[in-house]
């Protein structure tokens, strides 16, 4: 514990903390909640989520923005559902059939360039693509953590975190080359 | 990776990151979306006292680590004083020793001038001679003098010179000293004689009605006392006898 309190440096620091938890602490737990559906279990999602985000508060730029609320929410949601695997006794991620995700990512660059910047289309892809894949490509993309610190925030082992990108990028892939011909 | 690859990957990077954009929008929205149904559900006070709590830990935490800050820029700037007076002192004490060294060089200077000074007054005193005949130069006369004895008169009469010491009561004690070869003649008729050793050096002395003479010799100079003071005294006055310039 004392490893984690010691993240938190300053005063400012403990205050976007306070700031985020007392803006979405009713998110967090119906979050926790909504995947756990037990009381306990859902508290324990969000402390253990708390003291993640004490770890990294220096990715919450700013407590309302939405990268904020996509982070919390990414953290929180991931940490139900460790647990809830855990509980199931479900495997975290198969990695069965892994070879066969591995495909040639360059052998189809036309494709992508014409329909970049295209929010609809982009929105359209997102629905059909898992929120696990999304949430990592977030993860990888748009808030630059490492392999590992992904791995960390959401809550999987740091190979598991490698297949689940590879295959995140390759379900994409598959998404776009289907919508090509479209 | 380079070429048609390196900005195929680029393209790729920027495709994953507007993905990853989009995926954040969307799930702010939904968090957005989910408020209301939020602040129905029964939130347990559990989490909020354990976040307090937490919080207090978190206060304890910082102003542990600002102690140690503290007390770890303080024991930087104590080794730095230590080490600052652990200098100084060194300074001070090297300093010292070399003070104390010239403290007691000065000490023992003065001390020897004292001695020197203290001596010579003992010595006037005692009626012993510090400046010897005015004028004379290179010449024996005898350190020591028996109480209440001065410099009283002097004569040079060829290569012979004689001093004559005084006291208070007007005794004399006469110190001569001539080249090896003068002729120094000492009445010795009825008188007692025997040899004496004046600083290493035989001689011999004579006493005759309570008039005590002392011949001697070194290896230029013969000398001759006379004075009614008993044997020892003159013997000591002998043996003082020291060459002057």
């Amino acid at each position: 514990m004392l490893a984690f309190l010691m993240v938190i440096e300053d005063q400012q620091t403990r205050h976007k903390l306070e700031t985020i938890y007392l803006t979405y602490h009713r998110e967090m737990y119906a979050i926790a909640y909504g995947i756990l559906n037990h009381v306990q279990d859902a508290q324990d999602v969000v402390q253990s989520s708390i003291i993640k985000m004490a770890k990294y508060i220096d990715a919450f730029s700013d407590p309302h923005c939405n990268k904020t609320r996509a982070l919390f929410v990414t953290i929180i949601r991931n940490t139900a559902i460790n647990i809830y695997r855990h509980k199931k006794n479900h495997p975290a991620t198969p990695i069965d059939h892994l070879a066969e995700d591995f495909e040639d990512e360059h052998d189809s660059v036309e494709q992508y360039v014409i329909r970049i910047g295209d929010v609809a289309w982009l929105k359209e892809k997102m629905a059909a693509l898992k929120v696990e894949y999304a949430e990592i490509l977030a993860l990888k993309y748009s808030y630059d953590f490492t392999d590992s610190e992904i791995a960390e925030l959401l809550s999987i082992e740091p190979g598991n975190m490698r297949i689940r990108l590879h295959r995140a990028k390759a379900a994409l892939r598959k998404l776009v080359g289907e919508g090509r011909d479209v | 990776m380079s070429g048609k690859h390196g900005g195929f990957d680029q393209m790729l990077n920027s495709f994953y990151r507007q993905i990853g954009d989009q995926y954040v929008t969307d799930t702010a929205e939904s968090i957005e979306k989910m408020r209301e149904a939020a602040q129905e559900i029964e939130y347990p006070k559990e989490l909020d006292d354990w976040f307090k709590a937490y919080m207090k830990q978190l206060v304890r935490a910082e102003r542990k680590q600002q102690s140690q800050l503290y007390w770890k820029k303080q024991s930087r700037r104590l080794a730095l004083v230590f080490l600052l007076v652990l200098l100084g002192c060194s300074i001070v004490t090297f300093g010292v020793e070399a003070n104390r060294n010239k403290f007691f060089d000065f000490v023992t200077e003065v001390t020897e001038k004292y001695t020197t000074f203290d001596f010579d007054q003992e010595e006037q005193k005692q009626g012993n001679v510090i400046d010897g005949p005015h004028g004379w130069s290179y010449y024996f006369m005898p350190t020591y003098l028996p109480e209440g004895y001065v410099l009283g008169d002097s004569k040079v009469e060829g290569s012979i010179r004689v001093m004559r010491f005084l006291n208070k009561q007007k005794q004399a004690l006469d110190f001569t000293q001539a080249p090896i070869g003068a002729d120094l003649v000492i009445d010795t008729e009825n008188a007692q004689i025997e040899e004496v050793n004046i600083n290493d050096q035989l001689g011999s002395y004579v006493i005759y009605k309570k008039k005590v003479s002392i011949l001697w010799k070194n290896e230029s100079t013969v000398f001759v006392i006379h004075g009614y003071l008993p044997l020892s005294e003159m013997i000591k006055v002998a043996e003082s006898t020291q060459f002057h310039k």
